[in-house]
């Protein structure tokens, strides 16, 4: 909801009565000191939970993508001397930087009668925006498949940087295999689309990352709505569940080893699918399934890109101003998410035979 | 003519700390205003709800109101900012808004209300549904 926090936003004035102590007794300063100790807390956890999932965090902005081209080797005689050949150049890719933020605004009023919990509230939401946005640029990177080959890095020298999806068919050299087999890369593309979903099609799609040389935790990601469907494809070789340890199965059963987390169902890893575990996630968009290589080091399927010093790269406070009676805080990030590696994944659509990014 | 529907909840300001020039002036509302209304001074000093129905004294913007006011109660009125329409509401980014009738406002102009008084300024958020606001002025 937009607007300025005022006496009339406060549960304490609906309630026509104060409970807890408010920020003028605390003390605005103190007030703030705490919510800049949890933030700093908040900063942590993305940092070390979240993006180190899919990210590599750097101020890199650019960096050089593509493999190895192949060579041959001829016969030669006493008297002869092959003829030269060369390796194509990777290309070039990047990621943007952007700022993510928002304004929190008060009346001196307003201070004076809320709680400490309820200015709280307010800036937990803060960082919770934040994530989503995070989690919204990450899904923009998996599942739009257009390149930006013009993105104009203003917030730092204007420089024109190319930003790439997944693979695309766009001809960009791609890496070779663990076989030593290259794709085509006019014609790979890591955007299937499938008007039915049948077990051949999951199959394909972790196939596609499994053409390269997989660096960390392979994982299928589905959207809870397809939970059943992907339960279904059961046939040896394909799904196989976790079960809950607590519950002895029959002798004959086949279950993947762990335990299945029954209190988070919308949240959590259900089994195998081949050579990738298979994760419900929230975050995931309806119809869609995404095969990331999870990767490890530098090999990661996308980048976090900060500030060449990493500086702005947490949520926090940007601008204080006041101007009695309104005073104003302004909470932003510096950031920007894009494709690192451009084969670590691959996204399905189910809806149609033609991939379709989601509405983001 | 097409009536905009305010939106649920109280909009209410939506620029960061506007300049002091931007506070008008305040008095006691004549009647119950909700927010984000545009009101005009009356010669008793009281503020009231503005509105286009005819080209009288009524019809002037001398501000808007930033919060739900009960007739008696003393509010400030602002001008050239940025204002919520609250949740749900149907503003259209870059769309001129004219007075309509009991402060509603209207997409084209009314008898009153032949002067833009609020312009659609569109909500850029990325996570969560568009909440676009107004730009508001003055009028008279």
């Amino acid at each position: 909801m937009k607007g300025t926090l005022q006496v009339s936003d406060t549960l304490a004035a609906l309630a026509a009565q104060s409970t807890g102590v408010t920020v003028a007794d605390y003390g605005i300063e103190e007030t703030f000191a705490v919510i800049d100790q949890d933030n700093r807390i908040y900063n942590d956890e993305v940092r070390n939970e979240l993006l180190p999932d899919f990210c590599v965090t750097s101020g890199e902005r650019e960096w050089v993508y593509g493999g190895n081209d192949e060579m041959t080797v001829e016969e030669i005689d006493q008297y002869g001397d092959p003829d030269t050949e060369k390796v194509g150049a990777g290309a070039t890719m990047g990621a943007p930087l952007k700022r993510f933020g928002r304004a929190v605004q008060w009346t001196w009023d307003y201070m004076q009668v809320t709680p400490v919990a309820e200015i709280a509230k307010q800036y937990t939401a803060l960082q919770t925006a934040d994530l989503k946005g995070i989690r919204r640029n990450i899904r923009n990177a998996f599942f739009v498949p257009t390149n930006n080959l013009t993105y104009r890095d203003r917030l730092l020298d204007n420089r024109t940087i190319k930003t790439y999806s997944l693979l695309n068919g766009d001809g960009m050299a791609i890496p070779m295999g663990p076989t030593g087999t290259l794709s085509d890369a006019a014609t790979r593309t890591h955007y299937m689309g499938t008007a039915s979903l049948v077990a051949a099609d999951v199959r394909a799609l972790i196939r596609k990352a499994l053409d390269f040389e997989v660096q960390g935790e392979l994982v299928l990601y589905i959207p809870g709505t397809q939970e059943t469907a992907i339960r279904a494809m059961n046939t040896p070789g394909d799904f196989s569940a976790l079960v809950d340890v607590d519950i002895v199965q029959p002798n004959t059963a086949t279950y993947v080893r762990g335990d299945l987390d029954l209190r988070n169902p919308n949240d959590r890893r259900i089994g195998k699918f081949g050579a990738a575990w298979v994760d419900v996630r929230p975050w995931m968009p309806d119809n869609y399934l995404l095969v990331v290589d999870k990767g490890t080091g530098d090999m990661k399927p996308l980048q976090f890109r900060t500030r060449p010093n990493g500086a702005f790269a947490d949520f926090g406070l940007r601008a204080r101003v006041q101007s009695h009676p309104l005073y104003g805080d302004t909470w932003a990030r510096d950031y920007g998410i894009a494709v690192r590696n451009r084969h670590m994944a691959a996204a399905l659509y189910i809806g149609n035979a033609t991939y379709t990014a989601p509405v983001l | 003519m097409a009536t905009i529907t305010k939106g649920a909840g109280n909009g209410t300001l939506t620029t960061k700390c506007p300049p002091s020039n931007c506070r008008v002036g305040g008095g006691y509302a004549a009647t119950d205003i909700p927010a984000s209304t545009p009101c005009y001074f009356g010669t008793d000093g009281r503020i009231n709800i503005s509105s286009g129905a005819a080209a009288n004294a009524a019809a002037a913007v001398d501000g808007w109101t930033l919060e739900d006011v009960k007739a008696g109660e003393f509010t400030t009125l602002y001008t050239d900012c940025n204002l919520g329409y609250g949740k749900g509401n149907d503003v259209a980014p870059g769309t001129s808004y004219y007075l309509g009738t009991a402060g509603v406002l209207s997409d084209i102009a009314t008898t009153g209300g032949t002067r833009v008084i609020a312009r659609g300024v569109p909500d850029n958020n990325i996570t969560g549904a568009k909440e676009h606001k107004l730009r508001v002025r003055q009028s008279y």
